[in-house]
């Protein structure tokens, strides 16, 4: 699992790299928890995420309420059919601000 | 008559380092015989939830054991994935099913791995056979 960063505006989007589970999960929440010192706006991008289990749902969930808890916005985007599918069977879906598109995601995120 | 066409048995370590080459010999045995890509990303999840479970909770003297995975695929195009460790009696179905209609902030994790387990396959089963703790999961139209 890799983390690439890039900055767009006010919002900082994430790119997971890979797989997203008991194994890397840490580490992701580690690298995730550093960005959330200096960013109100962050956008995880799934587009390279293989998968998610619920170690990578609990990187999720830990970042919403962070974000929410510090006044911050939080979206996710371009999950792929098993973990929009994974996203629905937790709840998430309706609990987090999941967009179909990168694009979707940047444009009026306020 | 449900013949088995093709299986194959990994024995892992019990350390989550051990999960992860378990999930990449299933997705090696995935595309040798092409199980769709959806499924085998399906099974992935379920094996990294049901393996990091097992490694947590079986075995709290903190000693190494280890944990038999065996796949068969039938000619059914029926998948049964079983795994058998001999830690202490640990039913990971029994674990109550979480709320998931409560809002962002009173929201935990706890339970949702199983309910994924659950959800994302086609059966599951627990058993204890003597001194061995044999989960079972089942995906058809492999």
């Amino acid at each position: 699992m890799d983390i690439v960063s890039t900055t767009k505006e006010d919002m900082l989007i994430l790119d997971f790299v890979g797989q997203l589970d008991t194994g890397t999960a840490p580490r992701a929440e580690m690298e995730v928890n550093k960005y959330l010192e200096s960013n109100q706006k962050i956008i995880f991008n799934l587009a390279k995420t293989v998968f998610v289990s619920s170690a990578g749902l609990r990187v999720f969930l830990g970042t919403a309420k962070k974000l929410k808890a510090s006044g911050g916005l939080f979206r996710i985007c371009n999950a792929n059919e098993v973990v929009q599918e994974i996203l629905d069977i937790s709840g998430f879906s309706q609990i987090l601000d999941v967009k179909k598109s990168l694009e979707e995601a940047v444009t009026n995120f306020n | 008559m449900m013949g088995k066409i093709h299986s194959k048995k990994i024995v892992i370590k019990n350390t989550i380092k051990e999960v992860q080459r378990a999930i990449s010999a299933f997705e090696t045995f995935a595309s040798q015989y092409t199980i769709p890509n959806t499924i085998m990303v399906k099974v992935n999840v379920v094996l990294d939830e049901l393996l990091s479970n097992i490694v947590k909770y079986s075995f709290p003297d903190g000693q190494e054991y280890e944990i038999d995975i065996t796949i068969e695929l039938f000619t059914t195009g029926k998948l049964i994935i079983q795994l058998t460790d001999a830690g202490i009696p640990f039913n990971p179905f029994e674990t109550p099913e979480p709320d998931i209609s409560i809002p962002l902030e009173d929201r935990e994790v706890g339970g949702l791995g199983i309910l994924l387990v659950k959800k994302l396959m086609d059966g599951y089963s627990y058993k204890r056979q003597v001194n061995l703790n044999v989960t079972s999961m089942v995906k058809n139209n492999c």
